[in-house]
């Protein structure tokens, strides 16, 4: 059904097809971009926007190789890192230098769930755990979608959990001292 | 919730999103595909008002040297009208040939 669609639009440049398409397809890329750009909603909608242009206006390339869902993927983190890239004043950039610097303690208090604790994560780091814990994609798809070597996915999710894990060790032992 | 991190589906759970699905997102995605449509219109008759101002800045002094040799000779000779003729089919074939060229580059998203 799906390839059937991507062909109309192929062929003919079938806007309704495209429609269909993006009505299948635009929750898993808006909730990506969304996580990615830490819930800037205005930010997330509109770089899912110019994903789905740049996938309609560059179409043609797609043959088929991965699945049309981990193709929109690819553009959408393109999007994304170009974005930050240019705007280097925006929050998410602040929050990850700071989530280097190791003064991230005193703002985890009260962060209780995983998807509060991805913010200290870097860009690259919560969006290998997203494809592949939120998205399903398995770890070569994450290579393709990311353009990196499929060791540094595997290493990056382990790293990335362990990440998480002493965030909420710190955490818990901030309230075990306060009481 | 710490030792819940080694467990995939937990993480699984805890990472995933409600669906998301609104017909506002899909009509502007459209309107800015017609837009972008439009611009890569304007791109493609820009080239080709270039492309044709090219050609005629080539060939036109070719053709009008012709003409006005042939202007003359026409009276004389009409064998002598041959080379003019060939030469203005040549020149509206390269015109043809350069719309048909633009018009695969615009298919093909190249312009």
């Amino acid at each position: 059904m799906e390839a059937k669609l991507v062909e109309r639009v192929q062929r003919a440049n079938d806007h309704h097809a495209f429609e269909q398409l993006m009505r299948q397809n635009q929750s898993p890329i808006r909730q990506f971009l969304r996580r990615l750009t830490l819930q800037n909603q205005g930010i997330a909608d509109e770089l899912a926007q110019e994903t789905f242009l740049k996938a309609f206006v560059h179409i043609k390339s797609y043959r088929g190789e991965s699945k049309f869902l981990s193709w929109l993927f690819k553009i959408a983190y393109q999007q994304f890192v170009s974005s930050t890239r240019k705007k280097t004043e925006q929050t998410n950039v602040e929050v990850e230098d700071k989530a280097d610097d190791g003064k991230f303690e005193h703002r985890i208090v009260a962060e209780k769930t995983v998807k509060n604790l991805l913010k200290h994560l870097k860009s690259d780091e919560r969006a290998i755990l997203l494809l592949h814990f939120s998205h399903d994609l398995t770890h070569q798809e994450i290579a393709i979608v990311m353009q990196i070597p499929l060791g540094t996915v595997k290493t990056q999710i382990r790293r990335s959990r362990l990440k998480l894990k002493s965030y909420t060790e710190v955490n818990d032992s901030e309230k075990t001292d306060e009481k | 919730m710490k030792n819940d991190f080694l467990n995939d589906d937990w993480l699984k759970e805890e990472l995933s999103d409600e669906y998301i699905n609104d017909d506002n997102f899909s009509f502007s995605v459209v309107k800015k595909i017609e837009l972008h449509e439009t611009n890569s219109k304007r791109n493609f008759y820009a080239a080709l008002v270039a492309m044709i101002a090219l050609f005629g800045f080539l060939f036109i002094p070719d053709l009008m040297m012709i003409s006005a040799e042939n202007a003359v000779l026409i009276l004389v000779n009409k064998q002598q009208m041959l080379p003019f003729m060939e030469m203005e089919l040549i020149g509206l074939f390269v015109i043809l040939l350069s719309f048909v060229l633009i018009w695969s580059f615009e298919n093909f998203d190249l312009v």
